[in-house]
């Protein structure tokens, strides 16, 4: 009994360790506003950001997510690697808060260059883009925690 | 129609509600809509089961949906959901609110909720009626049983409700509501079945009655049932392990029916020189008074491609049917289980499966009771293995195929079967959605 608990726990360990080290090679970059105080967040808060778990940024900000389009390949493996989903099941899962009541998606929009822009106008805006591409101004990169 | 729908007070704050935060923006902007209409084929052997004539197969499976939402402010929602379904000889495609409610989120970890909303009694019960989110086309029947589904729909009353990160130990996000349920369907499968059983219970009893030569229920009029003081419960705990989440969920209720038993006699005939016996038509009031209480424990993993769900639900009704001046208790303890996984092989393609297992007396699982009551053991459960391919033919038209594996017959309705059930059957469902 006790060598099968012992099992179990570091089975547990192992799942844990494996769905959190998952972030350590990424082919985006997730990025806020310039003007955002926070400069790292973890996975989990990342994911909170775009599942609408949380809303406000510790100064009170409504948080403003942005998505690429379903068919983006940034997009399945930010949805991949952050959201730990397939990007039909990320579907899913707003279909279900929208006909339950609970919520709305994220806004979706074409490429890069409008992730961009939306950060860039919403001072609670974050959105990904991939790692190639160049953000500029009034953006600013985030690391993760 | 729309006079109906007017006349609905929840509909009208909504609408209030609507019409003043888009002057308030002078934009339609953050109008969200959204809706789906499907149909379905489908098909039983052995027994009638879901839909009366389910046996000849049946296109009488369809629903549509119109969702109205908007943001007036970042901290305010409201929205409401107009849904219509056809259900066999239930429904017909008469249009409800399924939810209008108002929600301020004052914090991630404090919200509220006024009006007409969906309640977390289960893991997936505020989305029950909405099958593009899944693979299977039936949520498990042993806690999802369709013809409960009149009293699970929604609450009309108030929520509390939030989300608490805790470092190191993932999220605990919890509900609670108060308030009634609105029944909109006085002829429900859920009451017919159980006036039909009453009241041939009745008969049964009056034609032993000496001097009676038969009775017969002759059907039920004034037929009325509601459900108050729902209380619900819900506390999950979205783990460090990503996307495994396991809960709790509680939830209690008053139900109230009250309907009229209408029962033909047969006497013997007074007049010697005319034999032909005499029918008298009795009215018998029925009035029903319960407490229903269900515990549900449920856990979920979400990772990658793979779904893995299960629940397990111990329910119990007990309380008081009045006939006429007779008075009988009833407790019923009902227990029911499933577990599930779904797998998606790629952005077209889903396969899922369930074992499903629902126990209508959790003590007599066996159905021993049964047995010496005169019927056949398998009157008491109803285990379902069933498996589902999904085909996301485009981004908003959905096709399914279903097949069930059924044996016993807990779940079946006797009004479907009036000769009784078959031990084992088979239940294939089709159905097309389109999404927007």
């Amino acid at each position: 009994m006790k060598i099968k608990m012992k099992l179990i726990y570091y089975i547990v360990l192992f799942l844990i360790v494996l769905s959190t080290t998952l972030t350590a090679q990424t082919s985006f970059k997730v990025i806020v506003n310039a003007a955002n105080p926070v400069s790292s967040l973890s996975k989990m808060e990342v994911q909170r950001c775009f599942l609408k778990k949380t809303t406000q940024w510790e100064d009170g900000t409504q948080i403003q997510p942005v998505d690429l389009k379903s068919d983006s390949p940034v997009r399945e493996q930010f949805t991949k690697d952050i959201l730990n989903k397939t990007v039909s099941a990320v579907k899913s899962y707003w279909q279900g808060q929208i006909f339950s009541g609970s919520g709305l998606p994220p806004q979706e929009v074409a490429n890069d260059r409008a992730v961009l822009e939306y950060v860039r106008n919403n001072p609670g805006g974050i959105g990904y883009v991939s790692r190639s591409t160049s953000v500029g101004s009034g953006i600013k990169v985030l690391t993760f925690k | 129609m729309l006079k109906n729908l007017l006349r609905n007070k929840i509909l009208l704050l909504f609408l209030i509600l609507l019409t003043t935060s888009i002057f308030a923006q002078g934009t339609l902007d953050n109008l969200s809509i959204h809706g789906f209409v499907s149909r379905g084929y489908l098909k039983t052997t052995n027994n009638n089961y879901l839909l009366a004539d389910s046996k000849d197969g049946s296109l009488e499976y369809g629903e549509a949906t119109l969702s109205f939402m908007a943001m007036p402010s970042s901290k305010l929602g409201i929205g409401a959901q107009l849904y219509a379904r056809d259900f066999g000889s239930d429904d017909n495609f008469f249009v409800i609110i399924d939810w209008a409610y108002g929600d301020y989120r004052w914090y991630d970890y404090l919200g509220f909720r006024v009006g007409r909303f969906k309640n977390a009694t289960s893991l997936y019960s505020k989305i029950r009626d909405i099958d593009i989110t899944r693979v299977p086309i039936l949520l498990p029947q042993s806690v999802y049983d369709e013809s409960g589904r009149d009293l699970a729909l929604a609450i009309d009353g108030v929520g509390l409700y939030g989300r608490i990160p805790v470092s190191g130990l993932g999220d605990f996000e919890y509900e609670a509501s108060y308030g009634g349920y609105n029944i909109f369907n006085q002829r429900s499968k859920l009451f017919t079945e159980q006036y039909y059983t009453i009241s041939s219970d009745i008969a049964a009893g009056m034609s032993g009655i000496p001097g009676i030569i038969s009775a017969n229920s002759i059907g039920e009029s004034n037929a009325k049932a509601k459900v108050e003081d729902v209380m619900v419960v819900n506390l999950t705990w979205h783990t460090p392990l990503q996307g495994f989440k396991t809960g709790f969920s509680y939830n209690t209720s008053k139900f109230k029916w009250a309907f009229e038993s209408n029962i033909q006699m047969l006497f013997p005939s007074p007049d010697p020189t005319n034999p032909t016996p005499v029918e008298v038509v009795q009215t018998i009031p029925v009035l029903g008074d319960f407490d229903i209480g269900t515990k549900t424990f449920f856990g979920e993993w979400q990772f990658n491609k793979f779904t893995l769900a299960g629940e397990y639900r111990k329910y119990v009704i007990e309380g008081i049917t009045t006939m006429d001046i007779t008075e009988s208790d009833i407790r019923i303890p009902r227990e029911s289980y499933y577990g599930m996984g779904a797998y998606q092989f790629n952005s077209w393609f889903a396969l899922s499966g369930y074992y499903s297992v629902f126990y209508s007396n959790s003590d007599d699982k066996d159905g021993d009771l049964l047995v010496a009551a005169g019927k056949p053991d398998y009157y008491a459960w109803q285990k379902d293995l069933c498996f589902t391919a999904r085909f996301d033919l485009t981004q908003n038209w959905i096709f399914k195929m279903e097949y069930h594996a059924i044996n016993g017959a807990g779940q079946l309705s006797q009004d479907f079967n009036a000769d009784g059930f078959e031990k084992d059957m088979g239940l294939f469902i089709l159905k097309s959605t389109f999404h927007f």
